[in-house]
């Protein structure tokens, strides 16, 4: 029957196919290359790593980079899928931003198997073998956060947490750091800490909510800016600006805008483009066979209405 | 065979192999024998979810739940793992609930008499992916025993285990579909529900199983899935339900039912993960493969309608 | 105007379909506020006809002429703009819309791109009350009975100011009742000066309503008529054809039945015996199709089925066929085949459900046979059922049910839309069945084949046996006669 003709050719392409691979192994080109492999490309905040990143490629001749990067940040499969790819390409180094901190490791390890150096961005693993990390200490941004709200509502009243989504690592980080600093404060009280996605519509939604569940909340810590920016339209809305402490993450050119204009306190600012410029920097030392630090940390800096200007260049 | 019922039959598969000669003439590592065994397991979890959604689609329904019953079954699965269930007995445990789940789409359209298959498998949909995130507080659960990793990440030889998975899965499709009366019963469904009714056909009971299989297999691919990344995770399976569709689209089935084959389909999923894979291999961003992808889908369909309306009228000369 | 003028006079209108004459001639009147009864078998040209009066389809030949002037029609907004107005059997209303909304349907009155809501509620309410009915004009469609959908229907040709309206068999869906309140409206219409043509099967009804009647008998006007001197024997003995009324199939004399087969009791009560053939006749929508699929298991009925002289359940076709049964639906292409499928997958679909593992090299080999005795002409078995002829069509049907093993045979126009040949065919496998023992439960429409084929025929009327005639007193007037409702 026909059906079965299909089986016997499907098994025929598959042996023709499987011969004329063994047969054609490419050979390498010259040039060194670097991938950096990011969770996506969707927002600000990754295309300024993005920029960091070929800044520093465009600065060594013998470098070629590619950026790629899953559709969306929840696409963890499909980030394992082109890292594989590359795997298999045996590329001189990876450097990568990982969407799902556990899910990502077996493929680390294939990556460490071929002997391609690996340097972790933005948000760490708990991976032994990365060549370096490169980024921040989420940790360290929440506590200086939660620090500097403690003293705008002086050191008593009820505060909330607008978080990201559940399992990522810098937002578990962040709200662990925020934590650490109120602990000790028995007059403050965290009353909410409502997870939005890092999306700005529904940190929106999540800020109205908060305000029919909670009215006498003093401060609101956004664990990325695109969810205080959501709040912030909802405290607009309320009439509410500048009555509440609303404080972001990243410092993206919005929120500083915002906190110039008064509509937001402070935000924990990043620095993307060092991340990706000093990450491409070590995966090329390590490609090189050079020596690398084991750790980076790219630093964070309190952003208020005092220094924005010099943020906001 | 008629040159034309060549091309019918063979269609998608020369489609496969000339996007393959493209694919190793842009690009030195396609056509590597590492390559094409990477490919390969990378579309097992696609292929899976495809064989259930070909029964689903032949009987002229859809299944959107599936990429969520993926991810509700993975993280079910490494919560029995950790909690020392014996991977054998976990991986049982695993097709049961997405049989279970799948039935419970059936039972939702031929008991609530829901007007189309669309509504309870969006619910589903849903509901699965809710609950998953619900279980593990949106964390994956990781660190899985090596032995339930084989499925994902083992091989046989230079075979990897998820390829002998799909092999042994699009066998029993296969025999199901095209040689048991309740296969051939499937078929008749999606030709013409009322016939297939009024010639005994328990057509609920029929639908119930077809929805079963379709979670049993995005079950399969979840045990794949959760083997490969070393972990249950719920945000597993996003947005897979389109490429599986997409799959047995290109595959050659009709969206009207009555028309599909397990070939064509397998033919299919490996048509989009070579795509996937060969854009990647030319660093293509992710946004321009979907761009691909979506005129594949659109180019497929049109190639069978073409082909279609040719064969009509050459058959309306003959008369 | 005169009591008397003519409104719509047609002229020797003719019409083909594909080379086939369905009207020939045909001469009509309809006078200034007449119902005017239309009438005839079905496939006589009343549809066709009507059509061509309200601008469906065009005359091949004749002419026609409104109040005294030639008019050609090419569409049904003409006919509407002149004053004609079709109320189709199968109502043209939007059900998620109110009443109101309806009857203005595509002509709301507006002023300055704003629709004027009140103005249309308020004509509405005036339009149903006008027609003797309190319908709220605000109630969606959807939620109002059949008999108020008609209504909001002739309300909607009022608001088109008709002067002809069209009703296509207006009364088969209603009850007794609602028959009544629809004569009413009718006569009203007609004080007001409005004609309406009345199509319909059931010939009591003219006698209540109508004032003159016209019949049709293959596509040709063999009688009009004032109703106060007709009767409903004249009126059958038109429509039947007297040369037809002494034609009685001395063929196939009845077999010799056996045993009873199957049998039902209840408000419908029958039996049919081994080697025998019962007719069902009766008037379109009086019940036979939905008789047939309820002992077959679909739909519901009050009854207790026996076969084989043992009370049974069928809850579902398949039980229906585990009990012997098989079912020939009335619309082979929707209910019968799956059209996509193979000869031998349609052959096959009926059995072998009880094993798991399908018996190819077996099946193939039977239902060979049967393609050769049944002759039906095809490529092979695995060509699709979809490029055959209706004939071969309708064998393939009974294939599955012979290859099935059935032996009580649900006939349901078995050889609608056939070709005379495949027609004595299917006639010869017919009686083919009842001489080797099964029973054969034959529905048809046309009384010649229920004549030719039944050993005794029920007539059915409103979803009723209205009598039942053994072979020998069965004649088409006898059976019209009870289809219509008319006195035994």
């Amino acid at each position: 029957m026909g059906t079965r003709k299909h089986w016997w050719m499907a098994m025929a392409l598959g042996a023709a196919v499987l011969a004329a691979g063994a047969c054609s192994r490419g050979a390498k080109s010259r040039k060194l290359e670097i991938v950096l492999v990011t969770k996506a490309l969707d927002s600000e905040f990754w295309q300024r790593i993005k920029s960091g990143a070929e800044e520093a490629a465009r600065a060594d001749p013998g470098v070629s980079l590619a950026v790629l990067a899953p559709a969306q940040e929840i696409n963890i499969d499909q980030q394992v899928s082109i890292l594989e790819d590359q795997i298999l390409k045996r590329v001189s180094a990876l450097a990568v931003s990982p969407a799902g901190v556990a899910e990502i490791v077996p493929v680390l390890d294939k990556a460490r198997a071929a002997g391609i150096p690996v340097v972790i961005v933005d948000t760490d693993v708990r991976w032994p073998y990365q060549t370096s990390f490169v980024g921040i200490d989420n940790r360290l941004g929440g506590r200086i956060a939660g620090e500097y709200i403690l003293k705008a509502i002086g050191g008593k009243g009820k505060v909330a947490v607008i978080r990201g989504v559940l399992g990522v690592a810098t937002q578990e980080d962040r709200l662990t750091g925020f934590r650490e600093a109120i602990a000790n404060s028995p007059g403050v009280e965290l009353v909410a800490v409502q997870p939005a996605n890092s999306e700005r519509a529904l940190g929106m939604q999540v800020m109205e909510n908060m305000l029919t569940s909670h009215p006498d909340v003093k401060a609101v810590f956004g664990t990325n800016d695109q969810m205080a920016l959501g709040a912030k339209e909802a405290l607009e809305a309320h009439h509410l600006t500048g009555k509440i402490v609303l404080v972001g993450f990243d410092a993206t050119r919005e929120a500083l805008r915002a906190i110039q204009a008064g509509a937001m306190n402070a935000v924990m600012a990043q620095y993307p483009e060092r991340i990706g410029k000093r990450a491409i920097e070590e995966a090329i030392k390590a490609a090189r066979g050079l020596p690398v630090e084991k750790r980076i940390d790219i630093g964070t800096a309190l952003v208020t209405k005092d220094n924005v200007s010099q943020f906001l260049k | 065979m008629s040159p034309a019922a060549l091309l019918r039959r063979f269609g998608p598969l020369l489609g496969l192999l000339a996007l393959c000669a493209v694919l190793g003439t842009l690009s030195d590592h396609f056509l590597t024998f590492d390559n094409l065994i990477n490919v390969f397991r990378q579309s097992a979890v696609n292929a899976l979810l495809s064989l259930g959604q070909l029964v689903v689609i032949i009987t002229a329904g859809i299944d959107l739940s599936v990429g969520s019953i993926l991810g509700l079954s993975c993280v079910l699965v490494a919560l029995l793992l950790k909690a020392g269930v014996p991977p054998a007995l976990a991986v049982l445990a695993a097709l049961g609930i997405g049989g279970a789940l799948g039935s419970v789409n059936g039972l939702l359209l031929t008991k609530l008499h829901l007007p189309h298959p669309f509504i309870p498998t969006l619910g589903m949909m849903n509901v699965a992916r809710g609950l998953a995130l619900v279980i593990c507080g949106g964390f994956p659960i990781s660190e899985l025993p090596s032995s339930f990793r084989f499925w994902g990440a083992g091989s046989v030889g230079w075979i990897p285990a998820p390829v002998i998975v799909v092999v042994v899965f699009c066998v029993v499709f296969h025999v199901f579909l095209t040689r048991t009366t309740v296969g051939r019963d499937i078929y008749a469904i999606g030709g013409n529900p009322q016939a297939a009714l009024l010639s005994g056909v328990p057509v609920d009971a029929r639908l119930i199983l077809v929805y079963a299989l379709s979670g049993v297999t995005a079950a399969a691919g979840a045990i794949v899935l959760a083997g490969r990344m070393n972990s249950g995770f719920p945000l597993a399976g996003m947005g897979s339900e389109l490429d599986s569709i997409a799959a047995v689209i290109i595959g050659g089935a009709s969206f009207f039912g009555g028309v599909g084959t397990v070939g064509g389909t397998l033919v299919g999923a490996l048509i989009m993960g070579v795509l996937r894979n060969g854009l990647n291999l030319m660093n293509v961003s992710a946004y321009w493969q979907t761009v691909v992808i979506g005129v594949v889908i659109v180019a497929a369909v049109w190639v069978d309608v073409v082909r279609k309306r040719a064969a009509e009228k050459g058959r309306a000369a003959v008369n | 105007m005169k009591p008397s003028a003519q409104l719509l006079e047609l002229r020797g209108i003719s019409k083909w379909f594909s080379g086939v004459r369905v009207l020939e001639g045909v001469d009509f009147e309809v006078r200034a506020a007449e119902v005017h009864a239309l009438v005839g078998e079905n496939g006589a040209g009343k549809s066709t006809l009507m059509n061509v009066v309200s601008g469906i389809v065009a005359a091949d030949a004749g002419q026609m002429l409104w109040e005294g002037q030639p008019v050609r029609l090419r569409s049904p907004r003409e006919a509407q703009d002149l004053g004609i107005t079709f109320v189709h059997q199968e109502l043209a209303l939007a059900p998620q819309l109110s009443a109101a909304e309806n009857i203005f349907l595509g002509r709301h009155p507006a002023g300055g791109g704003w629709v004027r809501w009140r103005e249309i509620y308020d004509r509405a309410r005036e339009l149903l009350s006008g027609l003797g009915h309190t319908i709220d004009a605000r109630r969606l469609v959807a939620d109002l009975s059949l008999a108020e959908r008609q209504l909001v229907e002739i309300a909607r040709a009022l608001a088109f100011r008709a002067r002809l309206i069209i009703m296509d068999e207006p009364t088969a869906p209603l009850a007794e009742q609602d028959a009544e309140g629809l004569f009413r409206t009718i006569r009203n219409l007609r004080e007001r000066g409005v004609s309406v043509i009345f199509i319909s099967h059931r010939l009591k009804e003219i006698f209540q309503v109508a004032d003159r009647v016209t019949v049709l008998r293959d596509g040709k006007r063999v009688l009009t008529t004032e109703v106060a001197s007709a009767s409903v024997d004249g009126l059958v003995r038109a429509m039947v054809g007297t040369e037809l009324s002494a034609h009685v199939a001395p063929e196939a004399a009845a077999g010799v039945a056996g045993e009873e087969a199957i049998r039902v009791e209840g408000p419908v009560r029958f039996a049919v015996r081994r080697g025998e053939v019962v007719g069902f006749a009766g008037l379109a929508g009086a019940g036979r199709t939905e008789l047939l699929e309820w002992l077959f298991g679909v739909g519901k009925q009050a009854g207790q089925i026996f076969v084989n002289g043992r009370p049974v359940k069928v809850r579902r076709p398949l039980d229906a066929i585990r009990h012997g049964m098989a079912l020939v639906p009335d619309d082979r292409k929707a209910k019968g085949l799956v059209l996509g499928a193979t000869l031998h997958q349609n052959i096959a679909l009926a059995s072998g459900r009880r094993r798991w593992f399908i018996r190819a090299a077996r099946e193939r080999q039977a239902a060979g046979q049967l393609l050769a005795d049944l002759r039906i002409k095809a490529a092979g078995l695995d060509q699709r059922v979809l490029y055959l002829s209706g004939g071969n069509q309708q064998k393939a049907v009974l294939a599955k049910w012979l290859y099935a093993g059935a032996r009580v045979f649900l006939l349901d126009e078995p050889t609608r839309g056939i070709d005379v040949r495949s027609k004595a065919e299917i006639y010869d496998l017919v009686r083919g069945l009842a001489s080797r023992g099964a029973a054969v439960l034959l529905a048809s429409s046309e009384l010649d084949e229920l004549l030719r084929l039944a050993d005794r025929i029920v007539v059915m009327h409103r979803g009723r046996i209205a009598g039942e005639l053994v072979r020998a007193e069965a004649t088409e007037e006898r059976i019209m006669q009870l289809a219509t409702g008319g006195v035994q």
